[in-house]
């Protein structure tokens, strides 16, 4: 069995302030969505830039969710970079809408660039909390 | 002549894929337009005749990346792409374009 | 039985703007899972600041039978933390291939490009242990 994908969802922002919607699907081979994390190609442009995400019609992200929450600097040691999720958020072929709003703080030099969004799939059940 | 049908289905065998269709996909370079996207999730496109794309275009898939070299027709190879596959030409086409793919539905 | 870990070390040597290179590395016979990753820059650059992203790497492992990680590579100016190993469980079919590509993804102009090295750590272990076994069998 697979236990873990890390899946990639790129989105190409053009213009500053520019609001691009996005879709595309998990892989069908995991059930579950364990984390999210986003790169940006430099800090800059995360300021006041924000994602609204759904995942099989789940309202994961509202659409004024800063990025600047879900992604963490370079120092931050590689299995501490996804945000993880708490609840149960199913995967296998579910599909992903989106919208990446650029907070248009940067000059047209910065564009275009892409925010690349990692899903971290995985087959193994959620942890509950007591 | 090189069996492409044959060797994308012997790949499929080899690597435990048992696909629900397969068909052909196409893709129409637009003049104008150099960046197409193309998704192929849960789907492989095996790009059947690379020659089909100017020299330089750069093909990038969560599998797969590709710059079309400057030998492209000598080569029979064909290669598969998956996920979100961008096509960056390295100019404008003078002409409109189809591109060919064998897609893999999973 | 105890555990033994290995690390396999895959290097790639970035020597244009833009270059995507690919990676064919077969693995021992005698590794089993794979359990962490862990892929960096290693020499060649040399800048004040950390860069998000110098590159993007897919790997593929058991000779393309699974298609498990899409990362990005940054660069890190100075050592502030020790690397914890992104965490995977990837079970090993014996002396297969790991297959992928490193592109440059650097936005510098091509007079102002230096070549550069990435190294891919798989953090590897010959006996799958109790809790690798865990996890595949959920």
């Amino acid at each position: 069995m697979k236990n873990h994908k890390f899946q990639q969802v790129r989105v190409q922002v053009k213009d500053p302030g520019e609001s691009v919607r996005f879709s595309a699907e998990t892989d069908k081979q995991f059930a579950r969505v364990r984390g999210i994390h986003i790169s940006m190609p430099n800090d800059d442009v995360l300021v006041g830039t924000t994602l609204g995400l759904k995942i099989n019609g789940t309202e994961i992200f509202d659409d004024a969710h800063e990025m600047r929450l879900i992604t963490c600097g370079h120092q931050v040691a590689p299995n501490m970079k996804f945000f993880l999720f708490e609840e149960n958020i199913e995967a296998g072929g579910s599909a992903i809408e989106g919208r990446v709003t650029d907070g248009g703080t940067m000059d047209q030099s910065s564009f275009p660039y892409e925010a690349k969004i990692y899903l971290w799939l995985v087959n193994d059940e959620p942890k509950t909390t007591s | 002549m090189y069996d492409y049908l044959n060797h994308i289905n012997l790949q499929l065998e080899q690597r435990c894929i048992e696909p629900k269709l397969q068909q052909f996909r196409y893709l129409s370079l637009e003049p104008g337009l150099t960046r197409y996207e193309m998704k192929a999730y849960n789907e492989i496109l095996f790009l059947i005749k690379p020659s089909q794309l100017p020299v330089g275009t750069v093909i990038v898939s969560e599998c797969r990346s590709r710059v079309i070299p400057t030998d492209v027709a000598e080569v029979q190879g064909i290669e598969d792409f998956s996920g979100l596959v961008v096509i960056q030409l390295p100019g404008v086409p003078a002409k409109k374009k189809t591109i060919e793919f064998v897609q893999i539905t999973l | 039985m105890a555990t033994k870990i290995r690390y396999q070390i895959i290097q790639i040597e970035v020597n244009e703007q833009g270059q995507i290179a690919e990676i064919s590395h077969k693995l021992p016979l005698h590794l089993k899972v794979c359990t962490g990753f862990i892929a960096r820059h290693t020499k060649g650059l040399t800048l004040a600041n950390d860069l998000n992203e110098i590159g993007l790497l897919a790997l593929e492992f058991n000779s393309r039978k699974q298609l498990l990680i899409n990362a990005m590579v940054g660069f890190e100016s100075k050592v502030e933390q020790l690397p914890d190993y992104q965490e995977v469980n990837i079970p090993l079919e014996n002396g297969q291939l790991v297959t992928g590509y490193y592109m440059d993804t650097k936005q510098v102009s091509v007079s102002d490009f230096k070549p550069y090295v990435v190294s891919i750590y798989l953090r590897c272990e010959l006996e799958v242990s109790i809790e690798a076994k865990e996890c595949t069998t959920t």
